[in-house]
């Protein structure tokens, strides 16, 4: 039996902004294996697909997802929602992950967000930040493939909550004045702020010690990819941070944005057409030029030689991690049974490597992650300081057991992952990062279309593909033992 | 069932007392996908001892962290997980907290949940299961957790609140079946328990639920025998663990006197929240100035817990925490000197309703705050008025009475080592 989320997607759902279609639109069915999506675009080419079912209030909590072009290079999505009281808006570039670039880009938009020519201090940015009822801006990084996704979020209260309302205007203009207006001296950015960044961003490297699982997979990572882009952290490395000089900086900044492609995206109240017309207007001064395509992310084969074991001491406690090839890439059609294959073996109530691990008294609290586009999962787990070993054993055993999944366990899988991609739905954050996959791998369906396609995946599937896993790497870190 | 309505913040909260003397607070969250439900006792880490149908008890330091784990590992725990939810559970000095975060069939899993709590499996093999899950949870601290756990034992040194929430090894060993039997019989009674839930739920489904099940034991609540407070100095005011961690984090922080049950704690809140955030948030010259000069990295975070164990702590990572506290403390006498600029306190009031904005898009801190709420006679979802009439002649009451340098405690968990390999000098 296939699990299905409660609202099949199936379902078209009104459109808010054009209720009732128009002339000239035009319905797109796009085949997967065994699912039908539902797609509507207007005649101007803009897809459009919109996600829920009406909901049992009624269109008050529809939910809209669009996507689309605004300015060159610059691709805006956009879920409309009344649901949460904060709006959430974020803009990352796309690029390709390089050894000497890459701390480089997440240092830079941790100084951008720190001044800009209209607010130079970052007192007054915070102060600006807070007179609008507490919004927030962060730096983000993420690693997508071999590709490096560097930007800023933003959350702010939504206007209906806000006496005077127009905080979506206002979050976008600061958002706006940071990639496009940053504070510098001489046309270069701030000497102070980079280096006080530079310091805060090697220390936040340095901290990643304490986590001993973090740090596990880290480097597990480092040595298992050894030769290959993906071995790069996504917020670079130490040594390159502190290479990077202020005027480099500068230059790297004007180099890059010209150059690489922008995702946005807006999750809130407002019209997508709203939003887009508001980015617009502030990123208007955004300097565009040629954007070359971006190198695919390489993926080898299954390991057929022995087990690579990697052993190292950490002061602040141990861990073991695992990392598994599968091979070969999946396309955006396998990724759903790569997401349930991840569950049934990485999901913390029911996943196979957290119940052989609990089997054993050992900790269970397992960090999974699946990299569809380089077609890895690694998994890196907290251990008992002199039981690391048997850690990493019953992570191979999981592993090694997937290939004779039973059709309940695939099911639990299913269930788990429906549970969770629905609660993704909840989290603007998450939404961002599902939606920032999508939009990368060309893979154009909700959130909740997604859980609908990995609810149609067979145990045959699940049993096939990790048939192909190999692992190829552990990392046993031991340690002393956090204090207690 | 009744439902009041909060037209400014688009909240309907529904509440009442089943048949059964549970508690029930909903608030449904159209167009979420998700749920969280709460199940609350009000038997915190600091219930050691207790007077209850008129027989004293008490029981080692951390019986409610073990219980907890215990109640959580049994059959209808496993029940929940198999259907794919989530199950966390968190005991603070106040009461026990036990998380169910899922998606789908709400009532069910209600259900589910009072039956783990009701039906439960004692014995020694849940006894040694719990243990073990205290003992991961206990290794798996984090330097944040054990500053936080510093601060708190240098506020209330000597006293059950400044203990660690989930008990010492040499505590936990002194636990038998018995002593969780006992504890349980005590505080896992309808009077004792609500249960909160907000997402994509029904709230006449979840009640409906809710009520055919409840404990077996009924009567009042018992009534804890805590000693009384230490003194508002703390004794022992500057605390350091040296620990095999990479950099120095610190807590610091100050009791604030507690308020009796009721709103009043809730204004007490306010006032702490906006007492640090005046003198510590984001945009105040304290924080910029730290910043600046490379001592932190980022704003500290705040913390600011009523209840029982009402205090107002400050925590983060960076090189001079005595410069931070001493910054602080200056703040704060300043404000309670002149009281807050106007620009200020609009801009702090500002920050909170905001970050209390936050808190409604997300379910399990909802419940969260209902079900405290409930425990201590206070309306979570009236906290944005409250922050509207803080006067800055409360505030500048307030940060004269609790933050005064002698109050101050601060705690330091750093690593030697590696300090003196990155030329940093702490003290």
């Amino acid at each position: 039996m296939h699990i299905l989320p409660r609202r099949i997607p199936f379902v078209k759902g009104p459109r808010k902004n054009n209720p009732g279609g128009g002339p000239g639109e035009f319905t797109i069915i796009f085949i997967f294996k065994r699912a039908f999506l539902w797609y509507t675009a207007p005649w101007n080419g803009i897809p459009f697909f919109s996600g829920r079912a009406p909901d049992v209030e009624g269109a008050r909590n529809m939910q809209q997802t669009e996507r689309r072009q605004i300015l060159p290079d610059v691709y805006l999505t956009g879920v409309r929602t009344d649901r949460f009281r904060t709006g959430y808006l974020s803009a990352v570039l796309v690029t390709e992950l390089r050894r000497q670039e890459a701390a480089k880009n997440a240092l830079l938009f941790r100084v951008l967000c720190r001044g800009t020519a209209l607010h130079p201090e970052r007192s007054e940015i915070e102060a600006l930040l807070e007179s609008m009822y507490g919004a927030e801006v962060f730096p983000v990084v993420s690693r997508i493939g071999e590709w490096q996704c560097p930007g800023l979020s933003m959350r702010f209260p939504e206007d209906a909550f806000v006496p005077g309302g127009r905080n979506l205007e206002r979050a976008v203009r600061i958002l706006g004045e940071m990639l496009t207006a940053p504070e510098t001296r001489g046309g270069m950015l701030r000497q102070d702020e980079v280096e006080l960044e530079k310091d805060s961003l090697i220390r936040r490297m340095r901290l990643a010690e304490n986590d001993p699982a973090g740090y596990a997979l880290r480097r597990l990572d480092e040595e298992m990819f050894q030769g290959e882009r993906f071995s790069i952290p996504a917020e670079g490395e130490e040594k390159t941070v502190s290479e990077v000089g202020y005027q480099g900086l500068s230059k790297h900044f004007r180099r890059l944005f010209p150059a690489s492609r922008f995702e946005l995206f807006y999750c809130g109240s407002a019209p997508f057409g709203r939003a887009a017309e508001l980015l617009g207007e502030a990123l208007s001064d955004l300097p565009r030029g040629a954007v070359a395509p971006l190198r695919e992310t390489q993926v080898l084969p299954a390991p057929k030689g022995d087990l690579r074991v990697f052993r190292e001491s950490l002061g602040a406690g141990s861990a073991a991690a695992a990392g598994y090839r599968i091979g070969a890439a999946p396309g955006p059609d396998t990724w759903p049974v790569m997401s349930v294959l991840h569950e049934a073996l990485f999901a913390p109530e029911t996943g196979e490597a957290p119940a052989a691990l609990r089997k054993l008294g050992l900790p269970a609290d397992v960090i999974g992650r699946t990299d569809a586009r380089k077609a890895v999962l690694r998994a890196s787990v907290p251990a008992v300081p002199g039981r690391e070993e048997e850690s990493a054993a019953a992570l191979r055993d999981a592993a090694a057991g997937l290939a004779d999944l039973n059709d309940e366990a695939v099911e639990k899988a299913q269930r788990s992952l429906a549970v969770r991609l629905r609660r993704t739905e909840d989290r603007p954050e998450k939404l961002a990062r599902r939606y920032l996959e999508f939009a990368l791998g060309g893979l154009e369906c909700s959130v909740e279309e997604y859980a609908g396609l990995c609810g149609c995946v067979t145990a045959e599937e699940v049993r096939a593909l990790a048939s192909t896993l190999g692992e190829d790497a552990e990392m046993i870190l031991a340690g002393e033992g956090a204090a207690t | 069932m009744r439902a009041r309505e909060y037209p400014e913040l688009g909240e309907r909260l529904y509440r009442t007392r089943l048949s059964s003397g549970l508690t029930y607070l909903a608030v449904p969250k159209p167009g979420f996908s998700g749920w969280t439900l709460l199940l609350r006792a009000a038997f915190g880490s600091a219930d050691t001892r207790w007077r209850a149908d008129g027989e004293s008890a008490s029981v080692p330091a951390g019986t409610a962290a073990l219980l907890a784990e215990a109640l959580a590992s049994g059959p209808f725990g496993d029940e929940l997980r198999t259907l794919g939810y989530r199950i966390r559970t968190r005991v603070t000095c106040g009461g026990t907290e036990f998380y169910v975060y899922g998606a789908g069939d709400a009532a069910k899993a209600a259900e589910l949940l009072l039956r783990m709590i009701a039906d439960r499996e004692s014995g020694s093999a849940y006894l040694e299961s719990a243990l073990r899950a205290a003992g991961r949870r206990e290794r798996s601290r984090t330097p944040e957790d054990l500053a936080a756990d510093g601060l708190r034992a240098a506020l209330f040194a000597g006293h059950p609140m400044g203990a660690p929430c989930t008990g010492t090894q040499a505590e936990r060993e002194k636990i038998g079946p018995e002593t969780l039997d006992l504890a349980y019989a005590a505080w896992y009674r309808p009077a004792c328990l609500a249960l909160a839930a907000a997402g994509d739920l029904s709230p006449e489904a979840v009640a409906e639920a809710a009520a055919n099940r409840s404990c077996a034991v009924f009567g009042e609540r018992p009534v804890p025998e805590t000693p009384a407070l230490p003194p508002e100095e703390p004794e022992e005011p500057r605390l350091s663990m040296d620990v095999p961690y990479s950099g120095s984090f610190f807590a610091l922080g100050a009791r604030y006197a507690a308020a009796e049950d009721g709103p009043g704690m809730l204004r007490q809140w306010a006032a702490a929240s906006l007492t640090a955030r005046i003198a510590a948030g984001p945009s105040s010259p304290l924080a910029d100035g730290l910043l600046r000069r490379g001592i932190l990295t980022q704003a500290p975070k705040k913390t600011v817990l009523c209840g029982n164990a009402p205090m107002l702590a400050l925590a983060g990572a960076g090189r001079d925490p005595a410069a931070v506290c001493a910054g602080f403390g200056e703040a704060a006498a300043d404000l309670a000197a002149r009281g807050p600029e106007p620009a200020a306190l609009d801009r702090a009031v500002r920050g909170e309703t905001g970050a209390f904005l936050g808190i409604l898009d997300r379910p399990g801190a909802l419940c969260a705050a209902l079900a405290e709420g409930w425990q201590y006679g206070w309306d979570a979802l009236s906290a944005p008025q409250i922050l509207y009439s803080v006067t800055p002649d409360e505030l500048r009451r307030f940060a004269g009475d609790t933050i005064t340098a002698r109050r101050l405690a601060v705690a330091v968990v750093k690593h030697t080592e590696n300090d003196k390999e990155a030329g940093n000098d702490d003290d």
